[in-house]
């Protein structure tokens, strides 16, 4: 036995084990697994939703229902759009009934950069019967992003209040 | 010939074990504190120039020191730093404080519709001011103690923040009677 400990690989061996038992230990109880999932859920989409397709995503069915642009301000109240600026309106199908008390917002991205919808009291175009900008309410989403004239969005993310993705939408 | 004998080494081992548990006992008691565990990293510039950190870019473009801003008295002195910020790779929330002296200032709320508050976004580039309430001695004339704008964005751990220095002297400072905010304006950039 002695012998065969003293032999150089099989410590090696018995020293890799220890130390992936003690990675183990480290990732499983200081809960270091739990915010790397966090965070990549931020990072990766929970599902890709190919353009003109629908995908499902948190138990929904998913879909853009149309897109538009605007170079003036949508409301009669309030400034002008900012010079160099066009206004990207996004409006989404959602099937089934709403989640209660979510809150969410739409990010729009060009592969580099990422634009997040316009607030209240910001852009935001009027939604009009049967649409909403609250993920919590029945109804077609619509998002309103405010964007540089040149920047040329491929995909739009509908992301939870905690900034996990929970669908991207490719336009 | 023996070196040591049995009581030496039972000696030695208790001084090891001493000395071991003392500078255990030490590095517990200076252990890092949260705050500077996720603390921010700095980005340092000079005013007049962008400077860029991850989350936004900023150019501290002039810093006027006013006894009155709007008409409206301060308990000390105004400090109005007028600067161009922009997004760098998404929407981002941004904060700023001002260093003067042994003193850290927060943007005054009394102009708040008038001042840099909001987000910035990548590309588009939003132009304001600042407005700080300062202790007149730490900005007065014959002080050439250089102030420190500290810029970040979102929460601010594990993040950069931009430590832009504006000397006193410099021809971007200025001492004026008044001023008359202009209310911040956003421009693609």
């Amino acid at each position: 036995m002695r012998a065969w400990l003293s032999k150089l690989w099989v410590r090696n061996v018995i020293g890799a084990v220890v130390a992936l038992a003690a990675v183990a230990v480290i990732v499983i109880f200081t809960g270091l697994s739990e915010s790397w999932a966090t965070y990549r859920h931020t990072v990766v989409p929970g599902a890709v939703v190919p353009a003109g397709q629908s995908g499902e995503a948190a138990g929904y069915t998913w879909k853009v229902a149309g897109t538009k642009y605007l170079n003036r301000s949508p409301n009669s109240y309030g400034p002008p759009l900012p010079a160099g600026t066009v206004l990207r309106v996004v409006t989404v199908e959602r099937t089934g009934p709403p989640p209660e008390k979510v809150v969410c917002n739409g990010v729009i991205t060009d592969g580099e950069r990422r634009w997040k919808s316009e607030g209240v009291g910001g852009f935001s175009a009027p939604t009009g019967d049967g649409v909403t900008s609250l993920c919590s309410m029945p109804g077609l989403l619509q998002f309103t992003f405010l964007l540089p004239q040149d920047a040329v969005p491929t995909a739009m993310d509908i992301v939870a209040f905690d900034g996990a993705i929970t669908v991207r939408l490719l336009l | 010939m023996k070196l040591r004998t049995p009581a030496s080494r039972r000696a030695l081992t208790v001084l090891g074990v001493v000395i071991t548990v003392a500078a255990a006992a030490v590095v517990w008691q200076n252990l890092p504190t949260p705050t500077d565990v996720l603390g921010p990293f700095e980005v340092r510039g000079d005013a007049g120039t962008p400077v860029t950190g991850r989350g936004v870019e900023a150019t501290v473009t002039s810093v006027r020191i006013a006894p009155e801003v709007n008409s409206v008295k301060p308990a000390g002195i105004w400090v109005v730093v007028d600067a161009a910020l922009k997004g760098t790779r998404s929407t981002e929330l941004t904060h700023s404080k001002l260093v003067v002296g042994p003193n850290t200032y927060t943007p005054s709320d009394v102009f708040s519709l008038d001042t840099l508050f909001g987000e910035i976004t990548p590309d588009m580039t939003l132009r304001g001011s600042w407005v700080f309430d300062v202790a007149p001695a730490l900005v007065a004339p014959e002080s050439s103690d250089p102030l420190t704008l500290l810029i970040w964005a979102g929460d601010g751990r594990l993040d950069s923040q931009l430590a832009i220095r504006i000397p006193t002297q410099d021809s971007l400072f200025s001492r004026v009677d008044e001023v008359t905010l202009e209310k911040p304006e956003t421009i693609a950039s």
